[in-house]
Order: C-alpha cells, then sequence, then structure tokens
C-alpha cells in the first residue's frame, strides 16, 4: 500500500453518505485509481483534480434516494416549509434581502464571466504554452527602451542558435489597408506584414489554400474568412489579387479562420515580408515582433539565460562597424541590451511594453475586480446578518418553545441554516436570470461575445451553486448558533432583548458595508476627475476641429489633392501626413547634433515625416525658426525638433545646427539633417508616458491622412464637400473620414471603461448597503416605537425624533469615514501613479465623496424614521 | 426498460466497451474516450452513461478484479448485450443509409469513403 496515495479522507466519507450502495466500490476505486496518476504531483493539484471528478459524480443516478419515510426527509421537509412561511410572514425584511443578495450575486458572476474570459487570452492557439515572444530591454547612453519589439534577424539566427527553439516567426506592424477596387470599394480593417515562420509557429488551420508555404514569396498573402468574405463574398479565393494602399498587388495564397476575439493581435490580412527590407540584417534597431516556439519540456528561464551568450557573435560586428564600439566596450559605458521571453499566455495582462501589438488590459484590473465582485456579495451577506440578529427577539419565543418541547441546538441551527439558504437560492434564481437579461449588454459594453455563461466551457454553472450555498451557510451561520443559543428560561420569562453587545456587532458590519461602498465612490469620483483632466489637458495641439481623411488608394497627385482641399470653403489648412499626434511612438533612431562637446550625446529620436502646414494644422506652436517651405530646395534636409530633444540633444542655439543619423543608418538615403525649427512639445502618446524627443522633416512618403483643420462646425455639407474632391480623384477608392478628438479618446478607452465600471459597481454596493440600511433603520424605528410615543408625549416634536433615530446612524457613518478614506488614499495614490501625467489627491474628493455617501445614508434612514417620528403617540402607546 | 435511443456520447461508450473487452471498467473508458476522442470527460459523465446504457439494456456488468492500485476495491466490468450490438447496428445503419441520401452534387466536396 505504501506506494499508493490516500486520497482526503473526508470526500469519501461525505461519498459514502450521498452515493448508493451499490455505486459506491467502484466509484471509489476508480477515484483512487485515478487519484494515483498525480502521485508525482503535489498534493494540492492531486486534491484538485480529484475534487473536480467527485463533484461531477453528484449527479441524479448515483445519489441516494432519500425515503419518503426517512427522519433526513421528514425534517428537511418540514424547516423547508417552515423557511417558506417565515420568509412570506416577513415579506417586506425578506425581499430586502434577497433583492439585495440577487444584486450583489448576478454582479459578481458578471465580474467572474469578465475575468474568466481575460484570463483566456492567447490560450486557443495550439500548443500555446510553449510559444513565446521576445521582449527587449535596452539602455544606450541616457535612452531607455521597454518594448515588445525585437530585431529582423534575430528569429533565424536564435533559431539556428538554441536547438531548444523548434520554430520562430516575426511580425512588424506596418498597415498597408488590403483594397479591393470595384463598383464597390472595400478595405480590410488590420493587416500585417508576417513571414511563414508565424504560420507554422501558430499553427493556423487552412479553410483554403496550402498553409505550409504561404508566405514564402514576395506578394504573397494570407486572410481570414472575414475578410474573404468582405472582399469576394466567398472563401474560394485562392489565386486572386488585391492591391495594398501602397500600390503594390498581393495574391491570396490561404485563408485562415478569424483570429479569435481573446487574442493579443487581431488582423485581417498578413502580408508576405519576403523581398523589402524584410532581411535587412540589422541587431541594433528593433522593429519586429518575434515569436519563439520551444520544444516540449524546455524551461524559457533557462533558455532566455543563453541569449546573452551569442549577443558578441551578432551583435558585435555590427556595433563595431556602424556605431565604432565593441560588444565589451559598449558594456563598459553602462549601456545595455537584454532581450527575454514572455508566454503569449501572459501577454494580455502583464505585458504593457512600449509598441504592444495592441494595447493591453493589466493584471491590476483584474484584481479590483475580484475585490469588488467580492465586494458586492460580503455587503449583501451583511445585509442578511444584520436583518436576522436584529430580529432575534420576535424569532426568540418560537426558539424557547421548540427547546422546551426537545429541540437540541443542532437542529435548531439547521432550521435557520436551512432558511438562509432558501432565501440564497431564490436569490440565486434571480440572479441567474438577470445574468441572462443583461448579457447582451454586458457583451456590448466589455466588447467580449459570451454566448451562454453558465453552461459554456468555463462550467461556471458549478461555481455559481457553490458559491450560492456558501453564501447561504455564511449568511445564515451567525444568525443561527445565535439564535439557537437562547436559553428557553430566558426567552420564556420574557428577558431576552438584543443587548448592547449584538447591537454592537450589527454596527461594526454596518460600518464595514459603508466604508467598501465609501471607498467604491471616493474611487469613482477619483478616476473621472484624472479622465477629465486627461481629455481637457493642453496637449500641445489643438485636437478639435481637425477632420482626417484616410488615404488609401496610392494615388499619386497628392500635391493636386492638397491644393483641392485646401480650396474647399471653411478649410484652414491640410497637411498630409502619415503621423497623427494621437497614435502613440513609432520607431526611435539614434541621432546626434555635430558639435564639439555634444557629438557623443546620442539620442533616439522619433522621426516623423510632415509637410508646411503639419503645425497649423494640428494646432502646434513653434518656439523658435520656422515652418518647412518646400519652394526652397535646401529643406528636403530640414527638420524641427521638439522641446524634449533640443533638451536631451544638449544643444543651446539649435537653428541652423546639423543633426546626423548615428552609425550606418538613413533616411531615403539621408543621413544629415538641417534644424530650422523648434516646436513646443506636445502629447503624442497616452497622458501615462512624458514627452519623448521627436524630429520632424518633410520625408517622402507616401502619407496615410490628409489632415484638414476647418473653421465651421457644419461637418455634413463640409464631408460631403471632401467626398466629391476624394472621388473626383480616384473614383473607386473607400472614402474614410475620421475626426482627431475621437481618434484621441480611443486611446483612453481602457480608462473610460474603468470609470464606467467603476461607477456601476459604487452605485451597486451603496444600493445594497442602503437595503440593509433600510431595512435596519425600518427595524429601529419599530423597537423604538414606545419609547418615541413617550418622547412626543412628552412634548418632543417630530424634528427632535427625526434626529435620534437619525443621529444612531450617522455616527456609524462617521467611522466609516474615517476608516474609508485613509483605504481610499493609498488605493487611489497607487492607481494614478500609473500616469505621467496627473491630478494631485485633494481633501476635496474625500469631502465630496463622504458627503455624498452621507447624504444617501440619511435619506434611505430618513424614509422610515420619519413614519416613526411623524406617527400619532396615541397609535404607538395604546397597547400599554 | 426506457426507450431505445442511443445517444452520440453513449454510442461512443458502447462501441469503447466493445473496444475494451475483458478491460471495460469506467475508469478505463474514460481513458479510451479521452484518447481516441479527443475531448475530456469527468469519471462521473461516463458512469452515469454506463447506468443508462445498463438501464436500457444494452450492458451488463459484473464485480471483478480488486487490486491495491484501487485502494482494494473492486472493478464494475462492462459487455455489450445482445440488444446493445442491436442498437449500435441500427445507429450504423442509420448513419450509412443518410450518408447515401446526400445528392451527387455536394460529394465533391465532401469527398469520403463509407
Amino acid at each position: 500500500m505504501s506506494d499508493y496515495r490516500e486520497p482526503p479522507i473526508w470526500i469519501d466519507r461525505l461519498l459514502g453518505l450521498i452515493l448508493r450502495e451499490e455505486l459506491l466500490e467502484e466509484i471509489l476505486g476508480d477515484l483512487f485509481e485515478y487519484y494515483q496518476r498525480y502521485n508525482d504531483k503535489a498534493r494540492a493539484i492531486a486534491n484538485f483534480y480529484y475534487f473536480y471528478h467527485v463533484l461531477h459524480f453528484l449527479r441524479p443516478f448515483a445519489i441516494k434516494s432519500f425515503g419518503q419515510n426517512s427522519n433526513t426527509y421528514t425534517m428537511l421537509k418540514f424547516n423547508l416549509t417552515i423557511a417558506w412561511r417565515n420568509l412570506l410572514n416577513q415579506r417586506f425584511y425578506a425581499s430586502l434581502n434577497i433583492l439585495g443578495l440577487a444584486i450583489g450575486i448576478s454582479g459578481a458572476i458578471f465580474i467572474a464571466l469578465f475575468i474568466l474570459d481575460e484570463l483566456s487570452f492567447d490560450q486557443h492557439f495550439k500548443n500555446s504554452d510553449r510559444i513565446y515572444r521576445v521582449a527587449s530591454e535596452i539602455q544606450y547612453g541616457d535612452n531607455y527602451f521597454h518594448m515588445a519589439l525585437s530585431p529582423d534577424p534575430m528569429a533565424e539566427a536564435f533559431k539556428n542558435e538554441f536547438p531548444e527553439i523548434e520554430k520562430s516567426g516575426r511580425l512588424r506592424n506596418i498597415d498597408p489597408r488590403i483594397i479591393k477596387r470595384d463598383d464597390e470599394s472595400v478595405v480590410l480593417d488590420r493587416s500585417f506584414f508576417a513571414d511563414q515562420g508565424f504560420l507554422d509557429v501558430f499553427q493556423f488551420e487552412p479553410i483554403a489554400g496550402n498553409i505550409s508555404n504561404a508566405l514564402t514569396e514576395p506578394g504573397q498573402l494570407v486572410i481570414t474568412e472575414t475578410a474573404a468574405l468582405k472582399l469576394f463574398n466567398s472563401t474560394d479565393v485562392i489565386g486572386k489579387v488585391v492591391e495594398s494602399a501602397y500600390g503594390s498587388s498581393y495574391k491570396i495564397s490561404a485563408v485562415i479562420p478569424d483570429v479569435p476575439d481573446n487574442s493579443h493581435f487581431h488582423f485581417e490580412a498578413l502580408l508576405s515580408m519576403e523581398g523589402d527590407e524584410s532581411r535587412n540584417g540589422v541587431w541594433i534597431s528593433n522593429n519586429y515582433y518575434t515569436y519563439f516556439s520551444l520544444v516540449e519540456g524546455v524551461d524559457y528561464k533557462t533558455l532566455e539565460a543563453k541569449f546573452e551568450s551569442v549577443f558578441p557573435k551578432y551583435v558585435g560586428p555590427q556595433l563595431k562597424r556602424m556605431v565604432g564600439l565593441s560588444y565589451e566596450e559598449m558594456l563598459e559605458q553602462n549601456s545595455y541590451m537584454n532581450y527575454y521571453l514572455q508566454p503569449i499566455t501572459s501577454i494580455h495582462l502583464n505585458s504593457n511594453l512600449d509598441l504592444e501589438v495592441e494595447s493591453n488590459a493589466s493584471m491590476n484590473n483584474i484584481y479590483i475586480f475580484g475585490a469588488v465582485g467580492m465586494f458586492l456579495i460580503i455587503i449583501a451577506a451583511i445585509n442578511f446578518m444584520n436583518i436576522a440578529t436584529a430580529r432575534a427577539n420576535t424569532r426568540a419565543k418560537e426558539v424557547g418553545v421548540k427547546k422546551v418541547l426537545g429541540s437540541i441546538k443542532g437542529q435548531l441551527v439547521n432550521q435557520f441554516l436551512i432558511e438562509s439558504l432558501l432565501q440564497a437560492f431564490i436569490a440565486g434564481v434571480i440572479a441567474v436570470a438577470i445574468v441572462y437579461t443583461l448579457l447582451p449588454a454586458f457583451n456590448q459594453f466589455t466588447d467580449k461575445s459570451i454566448v451562454d455563461p453558465f453552461l459554456g466551457t468555463s462550467s461556471l454553472w458549478l461555481y455559481t451553486f457553490i458559491g450560492i450555498v456558501i453564501i447561504g451557510l455564511l449568511a445564515g451561520i451567525y444568525p443561527a448558533f445565535y439564535l439557537s443559543s437562547f436559553r428557553p428560561i430566558n426567552i420564556l420569562k420574557g428577558s431576552v432583548t438584543t443587548g448592547k453587545q449584538k447591537s454592537r456587532f450589527r454596527n461594526v458590519l454596518v460600518v464595514f458595508q459603508f466604508s467598501i461602498s465609501l471607498v467604491l465612490i471616493i474611487g469613482t469620483i477619483v478616476v473621472y476627475q484624472q479622465l477629465n483632466f486627461i481629455q481637457n489637458k493642453n496637449l500641445g495641439f489643438d485636437r478639435n476641429q481637425v477632420i482626417l481623411l484616410e488615404n488609401n488608394s496610392g494615388n499619386q497627385s497628392l500635391e493636386s489633392l492638397k491644393s483641392e482641399l485646401l480650396s474647399l470653403p471653411s478649410v484652414q489648412s491640410v497637411s498630409a501626413t502619415s503621423y497623427i499626434p494621437a497614435g502613440g511612438a513609432r520607431s526611435d533612431s539614434p541621432f546626434f547634433i555635430d558639435e564639439e562637446d555634444i557629438r557623443d550625446n546620442i539620442v533616439s529620436l522619433q522621426f516623423w515625416s510632415a509637410d508646411e502646414q503639419y503645425f497649423e494644422t494640428f494646432g502646434m506652436e513653434l518656439l523658435e525658426g520656422r515652418s518647412f517651405d518646400p519652394t526652397r530646395k535646401s529643406d528636403s534636409i530640414a527638420v524641427v525638433l521638439n522641446e524634449t530633444a533640443v533638451k536631451r540633444l544638449g544643444v543651446t542655439d539649435p537653428i541652423g545646427k546639423t543633426l546626423k543619423i548615428f552609425g550606418e543608418f538613413s533616411f531615403n538615403g539621408l543621413n544629415e539633417f538641417k534644424i530650422i525649427g523648434v516646436v513646443k512639445d506636445f502629447n503624442y502618446a497616452t497622458l501615462k508616458e512624458e514627452v519623448r524627443p521627436l524630429g520632424l522633416w518633410m520625408g517622402p512618403y507616401s502619407p496615410d491622412y490628409f489632415a484638414l483643420r476647418t473653421s465651421s462646425t457644419d461637418y455634413l455639407s463640409l464631408i460631403d464637400n471632401i467626398e466629391e474632391v476624394w472621388k473626383s480623384f480616384d473614383a473607386y477608392a473607400p472614402f474614410n473620414i475620421q475626426f482627431l478628438d475621437q481618434k484621441f479618446d480611443a486611446q483612453y478607452r481602457a480608462e473610460l471603461k474603468l470609470g464606467k465600471i467603476f461607477t456601476l459597481f459604487a452605485v451597486l454596493a451603496i444600493f445594497i448597503a442602503c437595503l440593509g440600511l433600510f431595512g435596519l433603520s425600518a427595524y429601529t424605528a419599530e423597537q423604538r416605537r414606545k419609547e418615541l410615543g413617550i418622547r412626543k408625549v412628552l412634548g418632543a416634536t417630530s424634528g427632535n425624533l427625526m434626529l435620534v433615530l437619525v443621529g444612531n446612524f450617522t455616527k456609524l457613518l462617521m467611522v466609516s469615514i474615517l476608516i474609508a478614506v485613509p483605504l481610499a488614499w493609498y488605493a487611489m495614490t497607487n492607481w494614478l501613479n500609473g500616469f505621467a501625467y496627473r491630478i494631485s489627491l485633494g481633501i476635496g474628493v474625500f469631502i465630496l465623496g463622504s458627503l455624498l455617501a452621507l447624504l444617501i445614508a440619511w435619506i434611505t434612514v430618513s424614509f422610515q424614521s420619519f413614519k416613526a417620528a411623524r406617527s400619532n403617540p396615541s397609535e404607538n402607546l395604546k397597547y400599554e | 426498460m426506457k426507450g431505445t435511443y442511443l445517444g452520440e456520447f453513449e454510442e461512443i461508450v458502447l462501441l469503447i466497451i466493445g473496444v475494451l473487452g475483458e478491460e471495460a471498467y469506467g475508469l478505463a473508458i474514460k481513458d479510451a474516450f479521452e484518447q481516441q476522442g479527443g475531448r475530456s470527460v469527468a469519471i462521473g459523465a461516463v458512469h452515469s452513461a454506463l447506468n443508462r446504457l445498463e438501464e436500457k439494456g444494452f450492458v451488463e456488468s459484473e464485480m471483478s478484479g480488486a487490486t491495491a492500485a484501487r485502494g482494494g476495491r473492486r472493478k464494475r466490468i462492462f459487455s455489450i448485450t445482445a440488444a446493445g450490438k442491436k442498437a449500435l447496428l441500427n445507429a450504423r445503419d442509420l448513419r450509412v443509409s443518410l450518408w447515401q441520401q446526400i445528392p451527387d452534387l455536394s460529394l465533391g466536396k465532401f469527398s469520403f469513403n463509407v
């Protein structure tokens, strides 16, 4: 026997109680045998799997049928009847309890759905547990990069170097729109450049075509099913030819299924990166997402530790040639490059590097949501406990009589637990109904597409069921023991009161509820203030009244199109550019100023191409010098720097100085530029980041947008006019308009959503807490009816009585404020630290939040108090 | 006896019992199902199906083979009854007959061999 590990004995005993005797032996035998499979794993893991299968035996076929005449059955039936009658008897309090619990549970279920979906990201790829992405951390002089990109040759070189790497592939974040030009032009949403290795790593299953050489040749194109249907209304499209916005044509080589929503990248088309610069072999510029799929059983941490050993071999010669430093010399100058692996399944929640494929979610939010979900349920459960204990003396007589007639404590505990379980179950059923009803709204709100929340793959029904049982037990356990512990002699003598001690316990619970609600309220206010701050901050450019016309036709007559657009009424200026100050950073290149003393000051600049009306169109302010002038021939090498760039380059009087690219890089064959102006810093990335050094020049690249600044707000007619001009140049090109301010807002979608979610749950939490308070205040008012009657007879006004009743609760709320304010301050300071530009937390937020909570609580309590205070004393006293 | 309807999961379990022969008991059937069927299933689900099959009279069972690996407990070994065999044949015939009724037009797309 010693070779075998015994499963947890209590589970087996429990099964013995529940399962049919004739099935018990084989079931326990199978489970035992199964348990041995996890012999080499930790106990906890083995127990987890064991428990999973045990739970799945809780099916009708396996469970004992409880005989009609067994004692258990009769008692259960009896207790249920009593519970049901009690529920009907106290409709008011029961419905408060159930409503609160139902709202709490449905809120928690939605949160669980959200979290489960977030955790499922990138799990769906074949062997996703073996796929990794390379991230890089580079320190070069004063420049620090921590980004999701890696160099072009790495994928191939590392695969050859390390046998642990099975396959490697690359993705490049350039989005030349794929277009089918026809009477009805179609543009695909999102495309990337990719290589064959990328297809191999992720093992996409083709719907049509041969996936194993779908991206090996230049000009090949892989599209998704949706894209195929959009373009040709069919998936039988192999060999068809479409165009990219840059004018080159692509031949479709394979169709693959759509990328699932829960992936860290989405695309409608993958363009072959063969040809072009895909093999430029440069190790010191990082422009590619590199993915590795590792051989089974390889520890990625061990593998990534080996990366450094091959840098001298690959990076060394290039450093020497381009920069004039050996790898070792670079390290001596406190520069370094560190590449490490990220499991792709962790990217969505744990990777927030620069230049991610898409902006990711954060694990912190998952924790926040999880906590909020727990709080909702706790608040609802507290209501239950409070009202149950508060109403104790109405139940006391029942307990006393039962005890005198021979009930033992255990039976009474059972009875009260069944009562709370019944209420929890009713609440659970209502919660499930709420979830199904609100599911479409939830899906829309969170951009998810959950079809069946309970019976879907996550088997949430099981957890919901267990959760409801636990809530029922937890909420019922304190009242059950409290009520059943009454001594019959005291009860029947009439001397049981809800003493001071018990009301203290209730008070603690109320304080706890309100502290949580208050933290949520303050959190909501802070999130909104910060969002407001972001939206109204002076960004260094004016995002209002700028229309962006997407340039996806590849047409060559830029200048005449520009001047036609400019001649439209109410258009003040037009700029053709790919660089909108709302899209974040793009690739950097190293530059320096060719002057004595500061030559060693190498700074990585964003290098954007712009034109003469760029600054005017985006409302940016030139601090020194001038804008571009296309009529001057020399302006082809003119550059405008931002303030940060000037500061970092260390140049005092920048105009006229020469800016040089470091090493062997070049832009369109040029590697030397003349500084003609300095533009005031503007925030082109989100306000989570500081402004980074930037240079602008008149690059000859095909622009993605025409940006139009307009003086009119009559957008409809203006857009009609723009479309007319656009169509006159290329009748088949798709016409797409965006607004700069909307593009700007899109950067803060995650935060806006967080704000909304906070509000929603803060409202729910305070609502549930108020339900409890409402019940409690009704109860207190009822308890003190006689006292109030006497006070009134002796001359107290209704106002005085209100004060007596409300004052009691106000004290509790004051304590909650004392507890909640530091907690909220701590939590929100942490959250704000994620922003480079943020509001400072003033005392005003806390006062506002507290007042709001007080106000809501007062209103809630006043309902009942007012009724009690106004009532005629003769009514209240006539029974005495 | 309940109706003689045979569900998809039950059908596969029944076939696996035939395949496993002498070794057809709960856990072994679960393993075979996961290997061949390619999806995972709870032990309880297999037991539940076996129980239904027995109620329908498609399988019969006896207890045997206690080993230390099972904590000294016996297995319930299942075998197919004549009625079970008949139900399997009926299910297969129905499928074959339906396959044959698919018009030739669409056959090119399906391309299969019965």
